[in-house]
């Protein structure tokens, strides 16, 4: 036993390794820079909040063994109707939002719950609908969000604490929500569907749940890209739509569901944000984010079947000499 | 009481049950006996609510019931355990326990010190020590098994289905069984039972009911029923011969020879098979024997042992390897490690042996590969439509056959049998034990893993008894009997030998 030295893999957590890749990525920014200024930090947070938002509602989703496309294109006409009527009306600006998120989330949970389609193919046709609505809410960029909204969620540029508050709140909250029965039924759901249904879990009451949770945090994501920019957009959106599977798995939550933890998405959305970053700080051209972005995904996907298969073939080439080890 | 009047059910053309009208009585065990495809699960299945009737009525202490589904079932006091096990292998044993009803703290969230707690408590009275923070996918079957009936009879029912609920169980649980449902009977409450084991149907039931093709065809207490009435009631044939066709003495040649085998789940374990000879592997279930079994085959990581086949040392064991060196493992869960169930018949039976079926341009006879399924279907009597219909239509037994002749068409020397007869009828049993003895009798050597102790006694040369990832007793000859492999099961240690 080493019990006097220290083994880093005892100390787990969920949301461990995703926080591990982000801290590294932060260093190797933090080196070529040579410094990281408050400013950074508001411009890395308030960068991440829209996405990590909209990856939560994604990391819902998945955690039941679904997957939402349209998610993205409602953030975009979330976020223009907020530029074009909080103006003028407030109270409209801010409830009807979150209202069309709500609903747009239970027009996907209820043919994929109720009816039993599969949620790829209704949330493509949604994503589709979503974004020729954003298109008619709004034909080009424009709207308006006071600044005094944007002082009150993202402070100053070169105040961090409300963007580094902002994602503190967001892992709480879902992290709460995973805590909940709700949260249990969800990853009982994602597990086994069949068995969870046999148990006495609503299925199809969970799952709506889901696409629900989904459509609201995408309708706040939107939100949140409106008050930072200060304008609405009906294209704004379209970006998330990959990006926010691409961050569940970065952070740790495989697509067929049951496991995953909010720390672990958040922090995915804070490493596709700080490779933007990097490549400024590193003087490479920013065309190559994506493709960074793209070895990623692919590294984290393959590392712990790779580390499997090598643990694995050492295993097996030792055979038969090695003596029995305690276990 | 509940009572079931008229009771009917046709899929297609199939007429599963036929006007089943049975009463069950308060405190009291009904068996429900039959072969496979006699109703019995259809029947319980429409009871607990999972398909409902095609005709006739169902009544509970006098009060019509009609479930909508299993959650509605479970509402009016029908609560169940089924062939297919229904926990979330993802969550702990707790978070299974109280899926629907975890408590909670004001915040909504899962009070988790509570809920272990609860579980605790629960798991105690019911004698289980089981780690209520376990996965339960880490858990071996058995216990997956108790857990179930555990949170069946925790929901308070007034009707409990037992649907198959022994099949992974040893003796010392079926034991366990025994006590939970004394208590149920001391509170009143109604239970169903199935088991294609006739003893324990005699051990657990008041009185039985037994089906053919979808029928009743006699309702008796079971003291008034002997083994022999029963298997002629249930197949209907008056000729109720031993089951186990007649052991060959096996040949002198060495098949195969393991020597001190270890992993994390066995302990210097030492095999020998000869051409010919039928290995019996027994004891409680998870000591090993699986680990054994898979161990041989390639599956499952050995950290120490040198295995011998047919005269060539085989090291760096993988499935690829065994098969070339003529083994072949046919699994417990047929359908998840055997079967392809959403595949066609004809594509089950002839995924272990694709490399040899006739092609052109890399692209598959299909023609000659539906002819080979047809002749493997009439040679195994199999009751399927076609080589063409789906695995999964097929019942269990016939699933089974199927997934047998998967590995039957490779023409293994060595066959490696883990607990192939579980949760399969009589008749299809039967057919297992001559298709096995067959073999034998052609020089193939066999290991057969059962938790069915009879079983072993009726068909094995040699059984290796074991406890804790080793071998407790080897019994050989007249020496094997179902006390001695029972005792040998849960007591003492050190390797014993008898003849």
């Amino acid at each position: 036993m080493r019990a006097d030295r220290f083994d880093f893999r005892r100390v787990d957590f969920p949301g461990r390794g995703p926080l591990l890749v982000f801290a590294g990525l932060l260093l190797i920014v933090i080196a070529l820079k040579q410094g990281f200024s408050a400013f950074d930090l508001r411009s890395l947070c308030v960068n991440a909040a829209p996405l990590a938002l909209i990856a939560l509602g994604q990391f819902v989703i998945v955690l039941g063994r679904g997957i939402d496309l349209s998610l993205g294109p409602i953030a975009s006409v979330c976020g223009a109707v907020m530029a074009l009527t909080v103006t003028d009306h407030p109270l409209l600006g801010i409830a009807g939002p979150i209202l069309i998120g709500l609903a747009a989330g239970l027009a996907n949970g209820l043919p994929v719950a109720r009816l039993g389609l599969p949620p790829i193919i209704v949330t493509l046709a949604t994503m589709s609908i979503w974004q020729g609505m954003a298109l008619l809410v709004m034909p080009d960029p424009g709207g308006n969000v006071p600044a005094a909204y944007q002082a009150a969620l993202t402070g100053g540029f070169s105040e961090p604490f409300l963007g580094v508050a902002g994602l503190i709140v967001f892992c709480l909250a879902a992290g709460w929500m995973l805590r909940t029965r709700f949260g249990l039924h969800l990853r009982a759901l994602g597990g086994d569907e069949a068995s969870a249904r046999l148990s006495g879990v609503r299925v199809a009451h969970v799952k709506l749940g889901a696409y629900v949770v989904g459509g609201l945090l995408a309708a706040l994501g939107g939100m949140y890209l409106a008050v930072a920019t200060s304008s609405g957009s009906p294209t704004v959106g379209d970006s998330y739509i990959l990006t926010s599977i691409a961050a569940v798995v970065i952070g740790g939550v495989p697509l067929s569901g049951g496991r995953g933890s909010a720390l672990g998405v958040v922090m995915g959305a804070l490493i596709l944000t700080i490779t933007g970053s990097l490549l400024y700080f590193a003087d490479v051209s920013s065309f190559y984010q994506s493709i960074i972005d793209g070895v990623i995904l692919l590294a984290v996907v393959g590392s712990r079947s790779t580390w499997d298969w090598i643990r694995d073939i050492s295993g097996r080439t030792s055979w038969p000499s090695r003596t029995g080890r305690a276990s | 009481m509940l009572s079931l009047t008229e009771i009917d059910k046709s899929f297609g053309t199939t007429h599963a049950v036929k006007a089943v009208t049975l009463d069950a009585h308060p405190g009291a065990v009904l068996g429900l006996a039959g072969e496979n495809g006699a109703g019995k699960s259809t029947l319980i299945k429409m009871v607990s609510g999972a398909i409902s009737p095609g005709g006739g009525r169902m009544t509970l202490d006098g009060k019509p019931i009609a479930p909508r589904d299993t959650n509605d079932a479970i509402t009016q006091g029908i609560s169940g355990v089924f062939q297919e096990l229904t926990l979330v292998g993802a969550l702990s044993v707790e978070q299974n326990l109280f899926l629907t009803a975890a408590p909670t703290n004001v915040l909504g969230m899962i009070d988790r010190r509570r809920l272990r707690a609860m579980a605790k408590e629960v798991l105690a009275r019911h004698a289980l020590g089981i780690d209520p923070a376990a996965r339960v996918s880490d858990l071996p079957l058995g216990s997956r098994q108790m857990i179930e009936i555990v949170r069946a009879i925790e929901r308070k029912p007034r009707v409990l289905l037992l649907d198959e609920a022994t099949s992974a169980l040893g003796a010392k649980e079926v034991e366990w069984l025994a006590e939970r449902i004394e208590t149920l009977r001391r509170q009143g409450v109604i239970v169903l039972f199935i088991s294609h084991r006739w003893d324990e149907v005699v051990h657990f039931c008041d009185r039985v009911a037994i089906l053919r093709n979808g029928a009743l065809v006699a309702v008796s207490d079971i003291d008034a029923l002997t083994e022999h009435e029963a298997v002629r009631l249930m197949t209907g044939q008056d000729s109720v011969e031993s089951a186990f066709p007649e052991k060959q003495p096996p040949r002198d040649d060495q098949l195969l020879v393991a020597r001190e085998l270890s992993s994390p789940a066995l302990r210097n374990v030492s095999v020998e098979l000869r051409r010919g000879e039928i290995l019996g592997l027994g004891g409680l279930v998870g000591q090993g024997q699986s680990a054994l079994l898979e161990g041989l085959f390639g599956a499952h990581a050995l950290t120490s042992g040198t295995i011998v086949v047919a005269g060539k040392t085989f090291d760096a064991p993988s499935p690829r390897r065994a098969i070339a060196a003529g083994l072949a493992y046919v699994p417990q869960e047929r359908k998840t490690e055997g079967l392809l169930l959403s595949k066609s018949v004809a594509v089950n039976m002839t995924l272990a042996v694709l490399q040899h079926l006739k092609s052109r341009f890399g692209i598959l006879d299909l023609a000659a590969e539906a002819t080979s399924s047809r002749a493997a279907i009439a040679a195994r009597q199999i009751r399927t439509q076609g080589p063409g219909e789906i695995v999964a239509n097929l019942s269990g037994g016939n699933q089974q056959k199927v997934l047998l002749q998967k590995w039957l068409a490779t023409n293994p020397s060595i066959l490696l049998l883990n607990d192939v007869t579980r949760g399969v009828d009589v008749g299809t049993k039967r057919q297992i034990y001559a298709l096995i003895a067959d073999l034998a009798r052609g020089g193939v050597g066999v290991i057969w893993y059962s938790t069915d102790a009879r079983e072993l006694v009726g068909l094995v040369h040699r059984v290796l008894v074991m406890l804790e990832g080793a071998v407790n007793a080897e019994l050989e000859g007249d020496a094997i009997t179902v006390d001695r492999i029972v005792h040998a099961a849960v007591v003492g240690s050190g390797a014993r030998h008898a003849r």
